[in-house]
């Protein structure tokens, strides 16, 4: 199972992102809204392009059940966007709060969706799918953490809830089975490459909180 | 033209990019070799890719002069990065910038990786004239510098005086002018909002070229690398 690899390779890095000063105030709720507010911003303009990546990830799939699942996947990512959009960053927008577009990327967030939109483009498809992969299993992860002593006055409640819940883990799962099922037909040099762009992903969802966190600009020199 | 209102919006970074300590100390001869080889390692990576970029927007373009153009960019990009090896190998002794295994390409740092994913995806994803203003920054940076260090003056026993005439060469200005009417043309047809788009995408390759100077000088290869654990 290569996933288990890339687990294994991951597994410090895991702790980092837990640790993380954006994770640990989320999860005791502490966490300033101004952060939360251009963290969701970034998401919301990652999400667009991971729903990209979902899509020509599915559309180079050979196997019909996979591509069905990825074209699923692309749909639920391009509906959470259009639901932050519309339900919450919008007021932030007519506010004049935030700015929205391509061009407001974060530098972590332009770095991690121009990855996974090459590697969903050049790569070889078990790669791709490999990249795709973090954005899944970490938040799983990290919600899961977040969720243990769960009350529903926690200001990020509907965060947590949504990325600890049984239909986030059911995703997950199923990006999981797809990535071992690859996994399982790929020489060694394509598994090592598997494990290196889930550890390149891991290490950018870790960069896009530590972006957020700090509320990074495009700064030169 | 549009080349003129791009280096208009990139007029406050020119000076940022005249002055960074790697192009003072590149000018003054004083660079450590030691950066001065990564940087070439690093630059030999991204060459190989832009070429890559350049042909593909070949592919891409309908006019048959301007895809002849960029096939001719394209290949050129590649031999450039397959020559880096020997052309700084050449002078020997005390001259000698490197040894060959000096220069054996590792991975891109990250500031050089995000250029090349970006400069792809341009190229796969946008409209072509914005595909065109990504890749011309390499030329008119890179031009502009040579061109303001030839003014100045070269001196001879610089180390690196060969790799800074490369900026201002015949052949190199004369690439440069071509892709420059190019993206002239592309842009004549368009709107504003699309001619935007270009100068945009023009900026933003302008910052990956700073920061390929300045994470090669500081050393600061791949900044998501702070983390205690890389294992590749």
């Amino acid at each position: 199972m290569i996933f288990n690899e890339m687990t294994a390779v991951t597994s410090e890095l895991l702790i980092s992102i837990h640790q993380h000063p954006f994770n640990t105030q989320l999860g005791k709720g502490t966490l300033a809204k101004e952060q939360f507010v251009f963290y969701l911003l970034q998401d919301a303009l990652y999400l667009a392009d991971f729903s990209r990546a979902l899509s020509i990830i599915a559309a180079r799939l050979s196997d019909n059940s996979h591509m069905q699942q990825y074209v699923a996947f692309s749909l639920d990512a391009i509906k959470s966007e259009r639901e932050l959009h519309f339900n919450y960053l919008n007021q932030y927008k007519t506010q004049g709060y935030i700015t929205y577009g391509r061009d407001d990327q974060s530098p972590s967030c332009f770095m991690y969706t121009n990855y996974l939109l090459r590697m969903a483009s050049l790569v070889p498809i078990e790669e791709a799918i490999a990249c795709s992969l973090p954005c899944f299993y970490i938040y799983h992860e990290v919600g899961k953490k977040m969720s243990t002593y769960l009350r529903t006055d926690h200001p990020y409640y509907d965060w947590i809830n949504l990325y600890s819940g049984e239909g986030f883990k059911a995703s997950v799962q199923a990006a999981i089975n797809i990535v071992n099922e690859l996994g399982s037909h790929a020489s060694e040099k394509t598994r090592s490459k598997m494990v290196q762009a889930f550890f390149k992903a891991t290490q950018l969802e870790w960069l896009f909180w530590e972006g957020a966190y700090n509320r990074e600009e495009w700064v030169v020199l | 033209m549009i080349v003129k209102e791009m280096m208009l919006a990139v007029a406050h970074l020119l000076p940022r990019i005249h002055e960074h300590p790697f192009n003072t100390e590149l000018y003054r001869g004083v660079l450590s070799k030691e950066v001065f080889n990564a940087f070439l390692a690093q630059d030999k990576l991204y060459l190989r890719a832009f070429s890559a970029v350049l042909n593909k927007i070949a592919l891409r373009l309908s006019d048959t002069e301007q895809k002849q153009i960029f096939y001719r960019l394209s290949e050129d990009a590649f031999r450039t990065q397959d020559n880096l090896h020997h052309k700084y190998l050449k002078c020997a002794g005390s001259n000698r910038l490197f040894y060959h295994h000096e220069l054996m390409a590792t991975k891109p740092i990250s500031s050089v990786s995000t250029y090349i994913d970006y400069l792809h995806n341009t190229v796969d994803f946008e409209p072509i004239p914005q595909a065109v203003a990504s890749c011309l920054p390499c030329f008119c940076i890179y031009s502009d510098l040579g061109l303001g260090m030839k003014r100045k003056g070269i001196d001879k026993s610089n180390p690196y005086s060969l790799w800074i005439e490369s900026y201002s060469k015949q052949e190199f200005l004369k690439s440069k002018e071509v892709i420059v009417a190019v993206a002239n043309q592309l842009s004549a047809q368009l709107d504003d909002v699309e001619k935007k788009k270009m100068i945009g995408a023009f900026v933003k390759s302008t910052h990956f070229e700073i920061l390929f100077w300045d994470s090669v000088y500081r050393k600061k290869p791949n900044y998501q690398d702070n983390l205690s654990c890389n294992k590749f």
